[in-house]
């Protein structure tokens, strides 16, 4: 900062006032400008400007919302890479080039619409939940201290695209990359950013992707360097809850019933099962009937039947189970910013069980739960 | 719970209450408790006499709101487990719900509804559970022709119910008193599904409203009303929000313009529901700080919003020390911390009281019962099941009242073409028959919407009640907000007409009121049956005739009546009546007779209550039907006497 910064003008449209007032977030970007006479013209140039901190390779980070009382210590990490581009001759979803990031197709079915698909469908359904689970081996193996989320969704979206597949978040609901990076207190939805990985976090890495007309969707929590024993244990007993609901699959059963069998496992270990995001439908649409909540007594609709298919993915808290989300409309957090921690897959009902149709590869890397 | 008054409460009470606390179902305990209903207190008014009732502990004041109900708490075909099921085998309406009811009361202890479900009482004694001896004393009501059908209708859903039991034995276990099987098992639940159930909006439908459901009816004497949002998302019954109504959001940011031109408190009536409720929803929004984006975007409708979905907050500027501008921005920075303060509290009372659960409670959607007549207190707090006579209470709810200003009794189609085929000719009693059915819809539009004279007469009343509830409620404004959001004002009444045999139309029947008069079908039909064969030659045979004179004859009928009510004299009665159509006093007199005739013979298959009823049984189940049925039958025929009493007059001065 000199004194030449009072021959700077106003930068804002249609003022040439004299401007010595500067953008934060420009100056730590060490950007050349960003000069404004007043707020309120910086209010109004906001929209346009703001773009100039999308950079890339930024020599500086920062919080983009800095008068947010986060719940722990984790901060979102600007500025975010760039969208990330899909080739053409990979099929979108609907909702790819929506600007709203709204799939019709999910908008026109009820919730009591659950789709049972026919033994052709489900090829299609088991080749593209394989690939599914090749591309989170793929992340998990990236995965290290100093990495950063970032790092691992270029990873994740290379790994899809180079199976012709589309990354299913991208653009969903406007969601701006291609998986979900959910780390320590983020219970779901953690955008990836420019954060390294801390020796000693929790990490979900949360796959979905579109091939053939249909979505493969699973996630896993890893952890990063030496994790302490509570949150091993955290990690530990949401694997479980996942296990105990999926061995309750088979026909017949009342969706609504999972959720007992979760709970009360997340309560004996001292836990708390997280209420505002459940399960669901997974195939033709990224998300559908039935909605299958984690938490015992819940009056969810359905009832098993062969041919559906959903995910069960519970989110286990080390504290209270609410939940509240970022400004950037996506990552949930716990309100304590205690960890949260959870596992996912997709499962079909057989005509007399299940079929995990995410499960381990004989590749897969080896699971750290053995401890 | 600790003001519920533990002496007065049986084990199922109880447990009742305790599950309306897991349930999130609150009401007023300082001001109505729930009573073991007395079945000496109002003899005639008694749902069951296992029953629950309502008693105010204190004088109830108009517009008090007595209790919230959570949608979440009550059992539809559509929010019930078996949804899917329902969805792929294409069952709906009032035999999904009795399916759905029956399902929970099947898993016992397991079903969230059991606490609701076991205070429930085997069944409700309507009509269809009756046996021979006690349908006998029914010969020649109005019930006992609605008892044929149902009789009917009730084998095939049962059929129904049959082949899914078998398509899905996995699901449908007999168990805890249900026995899929019975019939018996499936008419019990069938008769609370029906004396109990009621809609609660567009997507659920009727349903099983716990509490509401044990507010006893009062003909035209209720005290309290239920209050619902109807216009729910009809894809999911979402009141505030949702994948399909975002959908619907977004079209409407596209329509903006013209939302915006319809803002007027006129458009209530129309077809605006749902508009409404956007505006609710996005209302809401405002103090939500997950949606506040949302809201600002939809407010702008701005073209930028792709970039400001991740778009940071707007910083505050620094100078060249990097010192934020707060102090020459003080409006701005108190905003900013204004927005905080918020943020916190919102936060804060998450985390202190979990019990409270504010975030969620806010967006709970509920049913609100109101006190809507004031209530002495001590004494039974009613609803009201709707405007209906003796038959359809007895027939749907199992009860009767001996004053009932709305009470009917009808007289069947084939009953109007006999009377025809005597006073003219068989032939054109056929071809009368051929017209009703070639224009069946002149006659369904008309059961739905009455006369266009009736309805207007009938909004002026309703103004003049509402006018006098302002007197004595005092100031509406405020409380009564909700219902300009969009919020509807409910009856116990049943609106989906197909479930409901009465309303079959298989076989359409003409009810006359508790004044004596007549659907003005009835009279339009008999006033075309024995019309001039030129003037008949000519409605036959066309189509566009028949639609402008039909109507016309209606009108006719009405206006003469009135005229002739209000004891203007023939000749005014008929010169008023004849500004819409003309039509001859001889031909208007042959019209009164063989109405006349045709109440007679209904009077005359109904018969003698010493002979159709004989001595009342002992038994206190039959004594309690036999009662009703002396009950039903004494109000039915009271309704056809006052009826021949009023057209015979006609006829004297019309002959005179």
């Amino acid at each position: 900062m000199t004194d030449a910064a009072s021959k700077h003008t106003c930068e804002a449209e249609g003022c040439s006032k004299v401007a010595s007032l500067q953008c934060p977030n420009c100056v730590k970007l060490e950007l050349e400008g960003s000069f404004f006479c007043s707020q309120d013209c910086f209010r109004k140039s906001w929209s346009v400007h703001k773009a100039k901190h999308q950079v890339e390779n930024p020599k500086t980070t920062y919080d983009p919302f800095p008068s947010y009382k986060y719940t722990g210590s984790l901060r979102p990490v600007y500025p975010l890479s760039p969208r990330r581009a899909v080739p053409k001759n990979i099929p979108p979803p609907d909702y790819a080039n929506d600007p709203r990031g709204y799939s019709r197709m999910e908008q026109s079915y009820g919730n009591a619409q659950i789709i049972a698909m026919t033994p052709e469908e489900l090829e299609k359904m088991r080749h593209v939940c394989r690939l599914g689970r090749e591309v989170l081996d793929i992340a998990a193996r990236a995965i290290k201290v100093g990495v950063t989320t970032d790092e691992i969704d270029r990873i994740v979206h290379e790994a899809t695209i180079e199976r012709k597949a589309y990354p299913s978040p991208l653009n969903y609901y406007q969601f701006p990359k291609s998986v979900c990076t959910s780390v320590n207190e983020v219970v779901c939805h953690g955008i990836p950013d420019q954060r390294p990985l801390h020796d000693g976090d929790i990490i979900n890495i949360d796959i979905s992707l579109f091939k053939d007309g249909f979505h493969a969707d699973l996630n896993k929590t890893y952890f990063v360097g030496n994790v302490d024993p509570e949150s091993k244990k955290l990690v530990k007993t949401t694997r479980e809850c996942l296990q105990k609901a999926i061995e309750m699959v088979k026909p017949g059963v009342r969706y609504r019933d999972l959720g007992s069998a979760i709970e009360a496992h997340a309560t004996a270990n001292g836990f708390s099962v997280v209420r505002t995001y459940c399960g669901h439908g997974v195939g033709k649409m990224f998300h559908s009937a039935p909605n299958i909540p984690h938490y015992a007594k819940n009056k969810a609709i359905g009832i098993m039947k062969p041919g559906h298919v959903f995910t069960i993915e519970p989110m286990i808290n080390a504290g209270s189970y609410h939940d509240q989300t970022w400004r950037d409309n996506w990552t949930a957090v716990t309100v304590d910013g205690k960890r949260s921690a959870q596992f996912e897959h997709a499962i079909l009902v057989t005509e007399n069980g299940y079929e995990v149709l995410t499960g381990r590869l004989p590749d897969s890397p080896p699971s750290q739960l053995d401890f | 719970m600790s003001t519920v008054n533990s002496s007065s409460c049986t084990e199922k009470l109880q447990v009742l209450l305790q599950w309306f606390e897991e349930n999130k179902i609150t009401f007023n305990q300082e001001a109505i408790e729930v009573v073991e209903h007395k079945p000496t207190k109002r003899s005639s008014n008694i749902v069951s006499p296992e029953g629950f009732g309502i008693v105010a502990r204190r004088n109830l004041q108009h517009e008090e709101p007595l209790v919230v109900i959570p949608k979440t708490a009550i059992i539809s075909a559509a929010t019930s487990a078996l949804a899917n099921i329902f969805y792929d085998e294409g069952l709906a309406g009032s035999l999904a719900l009795c399916i759905a009811v029956m399902y929970e009361m099947s898993l016992g202890k397991q079903s969230p509804w059991y606490g609701y479900l076991q205070s429930l009482p085997e069944n409700a004694d309507i009509p269809v559970l009756w046996d021979a001896q006690a349908r006998k004393w029914l010969d020649g009501t109005d019930v006992a022709k609605w008892l044929e059908r149902d009789d009917a209708s009730l084998r095939d859903d049962f059929k129904s119910l049959q082949k899914l039991v078998a398509d899905y034995p996995r699901i449908f276990v007999s168990q805890n008193d249900i026995d899929w099987n019975s019939f018996t098992c499936f008419l019990n639940a069938t008769s609370l599904v029906s004396s109990r159930a009621f809609s609660v909006d567009i997507f659920r439908g009727n349903s099983m409203v716990p509490f509401a459901d044990i507010f006893n009816h009062k003909t035209a004497g209720e005290n309290v009303h239920v209050e619902s949002e109807e216009m729910v998302c009809p894809m999911c019954g979402e009141a505030f929000g949702c994948e399909h109504m975002e959908a619907l959001e977004a079209m409407d940011v596209e329509n903006e313009s013209e939302l915006n031109e319809d803002d007027d408190d006129d458009d209530e009536e129309n077809n605006h529901g749902h508009e409404h409720r956007i505006d609710k929803y996005f209302k809401d929004c405002k103090d939500c700080n997950d949606c506040e984006e949302d809201y600002e975007d939809v407010e702008s409708g701005s073209e930028e919003e792709e970039e400001e979905e991740f778009g940071e907050e707007l910083p505050l500027l620094i100078d060249s020390n990097g010192v934020s501008i707060e102090e020459d921005n003080m409006d701005e920075v108190q905003q900013q911390d204004l927005d905080d303060e918020q943020y916190e509290e919102v936060e804060s009372s998450d985390e202190e009281d979990e019990e409270e659960q504010d975030g969620e409670d806010k967006w709970l959607d509920t049913l609100d019962m109101v006190v809507f007549k004031s209530c002495k207190a001590n004494s039974e707090v009613f609803n009201t099941y709707g405007e209906h006579g003796s038959a359809y209470l007895l027939h749907r709810y199992g009860f009767c009242d001996s004053q009932n200003p709305f009470e009917s009794a009808s007289l069947d189609l084939e009953m109007v073409f006999q009377a025809i085929a005597i006073a003219n000719s068989e032939t054109r009693a056929s071809q009368v028959e051929e017209l009703v059915s070639k224009y069946r819809d002149l006659f369904v539009d008309f059961h739905r919407a009455k006369s266009h004279d009736e309805e207007e007469e009938e909004e002026d009343e309703q103004e003049d009640e509402e006018e006098e509830q302002d007197v004595d409620g005092g100031n509406r404004d405020g409380i009564n907000d909700k219902d300009q959001d969009g919020d509807v004002e409910m009856s116990e009444d049943d609106s989906d007409s197909d479930s409901d045999s009465e309303d079959n139309n298989s076989m359409p029947s003409f009810s006359i009121d508790a004044p004596g008069h007549p659907d003005v079908n009835l009279v339009a039909l008999l006033v075309l049956g024995l019309a001039d064969d030129s003037v008949f030659e000519q409605l036959l045979h066309s189509e566009d005739l028949f639609r402008q004179y039909f109507p016309l004859m209606r009108r006719f009928w009405l206006a003469f009546q009135e005229k002739l009510d209000a004891g203007a004299s023939v000749a005014a009665s008929l010169r008023e009546a004849n500004k819409v159509t003309t039509v001859k006093k001889s031909s208007a007199a042959l019209v009164c007779r063989v109405a006349v005739a045709l109440a007679e013979k209904r009077l005359e298959s109904l018969g003698e209550d010493s002979a159709k009823l004989g001595i009342k049984p002992a038994d206190p189940l039959q004594g309690q039907r036999w009662e009703n049925a002396k009950q039903l039958r004494s109000n039915e025929r009271k309704i056809l006497q006052h009826f021949i009493k009023a057209y015979k007059k006609f006829l004297v001065k019309l002959s005179g």
